[in-house]
């Protein structure tokens, strides 16, 4: 009962402007009825609640709270929590209290007290923690209008927060709440109200939800490349989701589809062979193995760290601040460069590899004629005249990019505009505009093995399966495309709005998508499944800025703005490793592949670093079985670290002949 | 406590007097103070979210600097007309600072909107058409090592960067290791400690200083001092660094300076030099036999320089002939050869005879003897040439002196009476013979005690 009176009433206060607002266009509009109708409504619901408020505590009536007990609630649980032991866990706890209590203040106009708290309990060390989201939250110190206009306090307000306690330190809160309860006026020094005692629960019950560990407390395993242990930060997710998130096991591995594709390969030959029969006649089959790859994979040697990868540095001149996205087709052939100025470049990156271009229709005629029984027509050309295209047709800013993984032939354009573009490669012109998001489109993916059966299914012409794309937006949604529908099949979250997405990246195994979120956490769905959200990984301290899936499956790594980066275990939601060298955002982050020993992260600090992956999971584990030896050398982690010429590296991408393609941007 | 001053960074905040100047200039003259100051939370309020959204594309953008288009993006996502025209090309904000006329009198910043004539524009030459994108490639790195190419930037590590800051001579001679790869692998760098550092740095810069009376503690200490094993190699760089630029530009008296530095290192008995040789030679022998040494050959005594110089190479040459093998063969034929060249000036013919002459009886006998002749012979063509030079006269005097005081009391002591002019002419040639013979009957009714000359005993104590 008394968490829906709090939410009505909370939802009350939290509407009357608008109410205010919707009356007076209600008036100008001359729409009496509607006003008069309106106005019943209102009244009925603030009778309602105010029945209710006679009954409630005191503390949830406003304008009639009392700011010292802001101040002294927090002061005291700041000053438990720093003298206990087990403050690396408890510190999560003064986050969630210093936002609410913040924002409790902010609600009720005490603009002043407001910034008085801020300063007195702003602690350097817990600052540091979440930097990004006090420098936001002191820009809304001015009144309550504004409180609602920013989407982080409305984030705030409607979530949970989730802390991750060991029984431990779980018991000694326990144990301290108890004690302050039990105390009389004689003790004054840890003396609280009921009413504050009541403050500071009520906040506890309301946005404050504990996972408990059932371990005992330890310092954790993680591997540290210069930096420091630090202070757990909790997770905040939406109340809805809050109450019925579940960690299921996942599936991480690869299926054996994807790690044998010369299997898949001749299962989907025999299926067009089945069905060349009937087929075959009305469908000249189109010969996609224009570019010849005939060196032999398998006679490449695997990287690792005896055999380090070479790095051919790509710099566009004259390009900063024109330049907004790039990306590198998966045969490291093509590069994709989107402009400030909505245009779309298409280059060959090897000047005798030239680009293709369907003939024209009275060519393709003639062929038609020649060789009916031919299936393997040559429909395209070289262009002679120059190495690049030009793709325009988006109104805004381009922000992403992606070729479709297998063939290279598709290519999809994310832009301002608020539109997903589907480009075709040898005919150089738009197949499909997807509309959904009404806020620009910050990144779409392509996801591998859809892709890759549809392209295989395509000569069969009736794939049952789309190929599946994905794409995130600042208007906080995640969309599930298939190439072959104008709508989304799917859209995460499921509960609404939580802030902007800034990435999405495909699980190899495609079961899997992760989100980089704003409020510094990644989400893992499944999109197989209803039950969509399956971890939340929670650690950066800064806005994350790239993310790359291990080629295993079992890992994914991260890379934020300030240049930390972690690199999480996938299934038990943990964090391997921290690794602190680059000054600046982390632009791009490869595994070597197949192997996945090696690891290379890019930066807009124009450095490109190679790091000991199997190292990094070795020490861990080492780490784990042996507790008494934790202080195991870390330096042999990283390899090299090689410097450019200040050009800040955009993006890396590793080619099928292990070279490392990075690609840089500078002004000179 | 970086993190505490972040903390307490100042945030965006309009000044009032701001909101008041635009809303003079948007014809609003009659606001309230109450509404100006809602005004400014207001808009302070919208704009700071406008920030927060531009930064957004910024980081999307990976740009460090936020852009105008950043900004209007940011305003399209709140559903604002964007504010257009703002794109800069040079960078710089079209703002300009004036003082409010309010009671603060700060400082309000407004649009420069100066109007512009028509004409002017449509006459003005066209700006300059942006560079288009190109392309360049280059290898960072071949198999986890990064190649020295020019594109990529030199691979300093932390102990060169202090050492070099130190001592830039140092970083001279890492240069030349680089050439040859196998050499960085077998020199290993010493660190000299900080009073080591000092010292050295005192001690060059006195020795090429203007202070007379430093540079002769300094060439002192040099002499004296017991323990400069350690910045031996530096001051043996230094010395030979120093010979190479200073050559070039005439200066003299530097380059004598460097060569009483040298014969201090060589004087100073705890030192031993042996292993410096390959530098010390080729800067000595330069001094030796350089065309020309300073600004004015004909009126600075250069000679002087020379003659210093060929003693302190025939002094190295008498020590050090003992322990390596070859060595006096080694100068005395670097000398001889200059003899066989007829282009060389005769200055460098008068080097080569000091330095031979120095060298002792034994070379003077066997060596300088023979050449007498072809010397003669040369002077001779000289003197003929009517275009003869006042420098090479002062020379072809120099050389005269040269050698009626060496050869005379060598003569005397190698051959015995009775002497023969036939016989000079024969040996010394025309030029000489005659002259020679008068100087060696001379010397030879003298005592033998008092005609020898003090130069040649002072090298001959070593």
């Amino acid at each position: 009962m008394d968490n829906s009176k709090e939410s009505i009433e909370r939802l009350c206060h939290q509407f009357l402007p608008d109410i205010v607002d919707l009356l007076r266009f209600l008036r100008t509009y001359n729409m009496k009825e509607t006003e008069t109708c309106f106005r019943r409504e209102c009244h009925s619901l603030v009778n309602t609640l105010n029945k209710t408020s006679v009954t409630n505590e005191d503390q949830s009536i406003p304008n009639s709270i009392n700011v010292n007990d802001y101040f002294v609630v927090y002061s005291y649980l700041s000053n438990f929590i720093f003298n206990s032991p087990y403050q690396i866990e408890l510190m999560q706890f003064l986050f969630p209290l210093f936002v609410h209590l913040y924002l409790d203040l902010l609600e009720h106009n005490y603009i002043n007290e407001c910034q008085q708290f801020y300063k007195q309990f702003v602690h350097s060390t817990f600052y540091s923690l979440h930097s990004e989201f006090f420098n936001q939250l002191k820009l809304i110190s001015q009144s309550s209008k504004h409180l609602r206009q920013c989407t982080l306090t409305k984030a705030f307000r409607t979530s949970r927060f989730f802390l991750r306690l060991s029984m431990t330190s779980c018991k000694e809160l326990q144990n301290f709440i108890d004690y302050t309860k039990n105390l009389t006026k004689i003790n004054s020094q840890f003396y609280l109200t009921p009413s504050q005692i009541s403050l500071l629960l009520s906040i506890f019950q309301q946005y404050i939800k504990v996972d408990i560990n059932q371990q005992i407390f330890t310092s954790s395993n993680i591997v540290r490349y210069q930096t420091s242990e630090q202070p757990m930060t909790p997770i905040f997710v939406h109340t809805n989701l809050a109450n019925k998130i579940q960690f299921t096991r996942l599936y991480t591995g690869l299926f054996p589809l994807q790690s044998l594709p010369g299997d898949s390969n001749r299962s989907s030959a025999q299926y067009s062979q089945l069905n060349r029969g009937d087929l075959s006649s009305s469908y000249p089959q189109i010969n996609y193995n224009r570019l010849p790859n005939t060196n032999d994979l398998n006679n490449i040697p695997r990287l690792g760290p005896h055999q380090l990868p070479s790095i051919c540095l790509f710099t566009l001149k004259n390009s900063k601040q024109i330049i907004n996205c790039i990306n590198l087709s998966n045969d490291c052939r093509l590069l994709a460069v989107g402009f400030q100025s909505s245009e779309i470049l298409i280059c060959s990156l090897n000047p005798n590899n030239k680009l293709y271009s369907m003939k024209s229709t009275k060519e393709l005629r003639h062929l038609l004629n020649k060789s009916t029984r031919n299936y393997n027509l040559d429909t395209t050309s070289f262009i002679e005249t120059s190495n690049e295209r030009v793709l325009i047709g988006h109104t805004s800013a381009i922000f992403t990019l992606a070729f479709e993984p297998t063939k290279q032939t598709y290519l999809l354009s994310g832009s301002q505009d608020c539109t997903i573009r589907l480009w075709h490669l040898t005919i150089w012109s738009c197949l499909i505009v997807y509309k959904m998001h009404f806020q620009p489109i910050l990144d779409g993916k392509f996801n591998l093995e859809f892709s890759l059966l549809f392209f295989l299914l395509i000569s069969v012409a009736f794939a049952p399966i789309g190929h599946i794309f994905a794409s995130c937006s600042v208007d906080g949604l995640i969309c599930l495309w298939t190439i072959d529908k104008i709508n989304p099949f799917r859209i995460y979250p499921e509960y609404g709005y939580s802030g902007p997405i800034n990435l999405v990246v495909f699980h190899p195994n495609s079961n899997y998508l992760a989100s980089a979120h704003n409020d510094h956490t990644i989400h893992l769905w499944n999109i197989q499944n209803e039950n969509a959200l399956v971890r939340i990984f929670n650690g950066h301290r800064h806005q994350i800025s790239s993310l790359c899936f291990s080629p295993n499956g079992h890992f994914l790594i991260s890379g934020c703005w300030n240049g930390e980066i972690i690199l999480w275990d996938i299934q038990h939601n943990l964090q391997i490793a921290h690794l602190f060298l680059h000054k600046q955002a982390i632009s791009s982050i490869e595994f070597s592949p197949l192997t996945g020993t090696l690891l290379l992260i890019s930066s807009i600090d124009s450095t490109i670093s190679l790091w000991n992956c199997f190292m990094i999971t070795k020490i861990y584990d080492e780490k784990l079985t042996d507790s008494m030896n934790k202080n195991i050398s870390s330096h042999k982690i990283l390899l090299n670290v090689f410097k450019t010429k200040n050009i800040p590296i955009f993006h890396i991408k590793f080619s099928k002949e292990n070279i490392l393609y990075a690609i840089g941007l500078t002004n000179e | 406590m970086t993190t505490t001053e972040q903390a307490k960074a100042p945030i965006l905040h309009f000044p009032y007097q701001s909101i008041q100047f635009i809303a003079d200039s948007n014809q609003c003259q009659h606001l309230t103070d109450d509404s100006i100051k809602y005004l400014t939370l207001e808009v302070t309020g919208i704009v700071r979210f406008l920030l927060q959204d531009a930064l957004k594309f910024t980081r999307k953008c990976r740009r460090t600097k936020m852009i105008t288009d950043d900004f209007e993006s940011a305003m399209k996502m709140r559903y604002l007309e964007p504010i257009v025209g703002f794109r800069l090309s040079n960078g710089n904000l079209p703002f300009k600072t004036t003082t409010a006329a309010g009671l603060g009198h700060r400082e309000v910043q407004c649009i420069d909107d100066h109007e512009l004539q028509l004409d002017q524009v449509i006459t003005a030459p066209m700006p300059k058409i942006p560079l288009d994108v190109s392309i360049r490639t280059h290898w960072l790195a071949i198999e986890g090592k990064q190649p020295t190419i020019n594109e990529n930037p030199e691979i300093i590590s932390k102990a060169d960067l202090t050492t070099d800051s130190l001592d830039p001579m140092k970083s001279l001679t890492k240069k030349r290791y680089n050439l040859d790869a196998s050499k960085i692998k077998t020199s290993n760098p010493h660190e000299l400690s900080l009073e080591q550092q000092i010292y050295y740095k005192e001690i060059t810069e006195a020795c090429v200083g203007s202070e007379e009376q430093k540079r002769q503690e300094a060439i002192g200490s040099l002499s004296t001092e017991t323990g400069l094993h350690q910045i031996l190699p530096r001051i043996v760089l230094f010395i030979s660094e120093g010979v190479k630029v200073n050559l070039m530009q005439y200066n003299l008296a530097i380059l004598i300076y460097l060569m009483r530095m040298t014969s201090a290192l060589l004087e100073n008995k705890s030192l031993y030099c042996e292993k410096y040789l390959h530098q010390l030679f080729p800067a000595i022998m330069s001094c030796i036999l350089a065309k020309q040494l300073c600004v004015r050959p004909d009126a600075d005594n250069h000679w002087a320089l020379r003659d210093y110089a060929s003693s302190r190479c025939a002094q190295m040459v008498k020590m050090f002939s003992a322990s390596i093998h070859g060595l006096r063969n080694r100068i005395v034929r670097i000398f001889l050869r200059t003899f066989h060249s007829e282009r060389l000036p005769l200055v460098t013919h008068y080097g080569a005879l000091v330095g031979l002459c120095e060298m002792g009886q034994e070379t003077i006998e066997e060596l300088v003897f023979p050449i007498i002749r072809t010397l003669g012979d040369r002077i001779v063509k000289s003197v003929e040439n009517p275009s003869l030079s006042q420098m090479d006269k002062t020379t072809i005097d120099r050389i005269n002196g040269v050698i009626s005081k060496y050869i005379p009391p060598a003569y005397r002591t190698s051959r015995s009476t009775p002497d023969d002019i036939e016989h000079f002419k024969q040996e010394f040639g025309n030029f000489y013979g005659p002259r020679l013979y008068t100087q060696v009957t001379q010397q030879r009714q003298q005592p033998r005690s008092t005609t020898q000359p003090t130069q040649v005993s002072e090298s001959t104590i070593y």
